[in-house]
């Protein structure tokens, strides 16, 4: 565990704001384009836990993922377990339109109720991430923000917050669940504003992820698992250079975090278990928006200076 | 025809009764204060209610005609109740603020007119199933666990939802929405008997009073303009679905950090008959101001 913790009884600071949808498909009852700021701000405690943890970098068609351990102390370890265990997914969710047309087994969800009251009033160890949040905004000169809330059109949600509980994985499952979190190069449907321009003005619809001068999207996912789970039961996460090519599996561990590139293709990966064993491990997922403030400057390569593990 | 009037009264008072415990409900959840403003005064169920707790001054618009004289009546009774006619987008900005508020917007006519145009056979005959599976499997739909096939579709729809087009939408979209049929089977049955689609228009973030549900639009002016710290909001409710799925509340009411909301299910006993209410449980919102 993370010596620097006792935790600072400073709290997060998130602001509300609300992006523009600019793209029609979405125009359904059930999309919200709220979205939530993390404020930029020096945390010390938080920056001398991120030195302290143990972290991996990896590389996928020249985008990056990160893998960090030890981040949480032994007591936020243990409230995010009770509060796991504990907590409610009322909803089934899927990884695509494609793979639920085609038969996917669902994962457990939060519904929106659930979801929020994760969100809002959220366990201390998701706290030490906003705050984390928070003092990368401050240190990439970024603006760091969830994607809008619900991104519903006709078929299926992307919801800025996701939950996922699951206790098996099918191999079928792992293979229908390949998908994008979001893919710039393919269009994004909301407009991104270009903070360092003079005029008001947005980012255009398709633009290279991380690219000089443009936004960031990244996914951040936290693994919570049964006290009896071991990481060679599978469920960590593939990640695949084409969607027939894999290129690096992660272990699931209970308190490991990941960030990594949205337009990544990845799944949840088929599970291995004993037959005589019944357990279970969450992913807690928040999908980010990187925008930079300065405008010769790529974002990835600042993240990466960050977060790299030669220490 | 002496046999069906009787039948119809005492219908009408069956339903009368479901709505006052309802009512009752939402009003002891809200324990008004201070001054307390009223929107609709249907069969003052709630306005009486609310007089038990001894309030500042009760002002209860309405609008509809047939209640105005009928409310007058009812307020001659209690000190301090003022009753304004009209509605309440014309007279709420010449209001001040207040501690309390609900708005009780029930349709008393709709439900009245059909009960009675049928035949209470035809009643029984045509709602009772209906009700049954629309109502309770749309409130237990996170349960089930099964994929319909196109022949349960059509046979689900011949024996009890073209009983209830109005609600038919609703309900195959919520089977959609939660995986038990296809977009492919979603699209067809919409089309093979022309159920009309629900809207999907988005709704705007930050609202005008012209483009959104009514009591949303009210709520929220009140939150606005026409309420104090510690105030207290709250609405009769005909759906039971959470407004936590409702995206433009959960935009501007339930993350909005200045405000607490909260809701809760109530049983309710609604008769059979009833075609406007087809759930056997209530949802009480509140809502409180923080500053």
């Amino acid at each position: 565990m993370n010596s620097s913790l006792s935790h600072s009884s400073e709290e997060p600071v998130l602001k509300k704001d609300h992006f523009v949808l600019t793209n029609d498909r979405y125009k359904t009852a059930k999309t919200s384009m709220l979205a939530f700021h993390f404020e930029p701000q020096f945390f010390k405690m938080t920056e001398q836990r991120l030195k302290n943890s143990s972290i991996e970098h990896y590389s996928v068609n020249g985008k990056d993922i990160y893998t960090v351990d030890k981040f949480f102390s032994s007591q936020e370890d243990e409230e995010m377990f009770d509060y796991s265990k504990n907590a409610k997914f009322s909803r089934t969710s899927y990884a695509s339109h494609e793979s639920r047309e085609e038969g996917e087994e669902p994962a457990l969800s939060m519904n929106n109720q659930e979801k929020w009251e994760f969100f809002a009033r959220p366990p201390q160890a998701i706290k030490e991430i906003y705050k984390l949040l928070q003092l990368l905004a401050h240190q990439m000169h970024a603006d760091i923000s969830t994607l809008p809330w619900d991104l519903c059109d006709a078929s299926i949600c992307a919801s800025a917050v996701a939950t996922n509980r699951i206790e098996k994985v099918s191999h079928a499952t792992m293979e229908l669940g390949k998908h994008e979190d979001f893919s710039t190069e393919k269009g994004i449907p909301f407009a991104i504003p270009i903070h360092y321009s003079k005029e008001p003005a947005s980012f255009p619809e398709k633009f290279i992820n991380g690219d000089m001068g443009k936004p960031l999207l990244v996914s951040f996912m936290l693994y919570a698992a049964d006290r009896s789970f071991l990481p060679e039961y599978g469920m960590g996460t593939v990640y695949y250079k084409t969607k027939e090519e894999k290129a690096l599996r992660t272990d699931c561990r209970h308190m490991r975090f990941v960030f990594f590139e949205g337009d990544i293709v990845h799944s949840i990966e088929e599970s291995k278990l004993p037959p005589e064993i019944k357990t279970w491990r969450i992913s807690y997922v928040f999908k980010l928006l990187f925008n930079p403030r300065r405008e010769n400057v790529s974002l990835r390569t600042v993240f990466y200076d960050i977060m790299h593990p030669n220490k | 025809m002496k046999k069906k009037a009787e039948n119809q009264i005492e219908k009408k008072e069956v339903m009368l009764q479901w709505k006052k415990a309802y009512l009752e409900a939402v009003i002891d959840e809200l324990k008004p204060f201070g001054d307390v403003l009223e929107v609709g005064y249907g069969s003052g169920f709630a306005a009486s209610r609310i007089q038990h707790y001894k309030v500042k001054s009760h002002t209860i618009i309405v609008q509809d005609p047939q209640y105005i004289k009928e409310s007058q009546e009812w307020a001659k009774g209690y000190p301090h109740v003022t009753i304004i006619e009209g509605s309440w987008e014309k007279i709420l900005p010449s209001l001040g603020k207040f501690d309390t508020v609900f708005i009780n917007n029930y349709p008393m006519d709709s439900e009245m007119a059909m009960l009675n145009r049928m035949d209470p056979e035809e009643i029984a005959r045509s709602s009772s199933q209906a009700k049954e599976m629309l109502g309770q499997l749309e409130n237990r739909l996170t349960q089930l666990n099964q994929h319909y096939s196109d022949q349960e579709i059509d046979d689900f729809y011949h024996q009890i939802g073209r009983f209830n087009p109005k609600e038919l939408a609703h309900f195959f979209q919520k089977l959609k929405d939660y995986g038990y049929i296809t977009l492919k089977q979603f699209n067809n049955v919409m089309e093979k008997y022309s159920i009309h689609k629900e809207s999907t228009a988005a709704k705007s973030s930050n609202p005008s009073l012209k483009d959104v549900d009514g009591t949303f639009a009210f709520l929220y002016e009140c939150l606005k303009n026409h309420t104090r710290q510690g105030s207290r909001l709250s609405c009769f409710s005909n759906e039971i679905t959470s407004k936590f799925e409702d995206a433009q509340f959960f935009e501007n009411i339930i993350t909005d950090p200045f405000l607490d909301y909260h809701e809760k299910m109530v049983p309710i006993k609604v008769p059979k008959f009833s075609d406007y209410f087809k759930f056997d449980e209530g949802l009480i919102l509140m809502i409180e101001k923080f500053s």
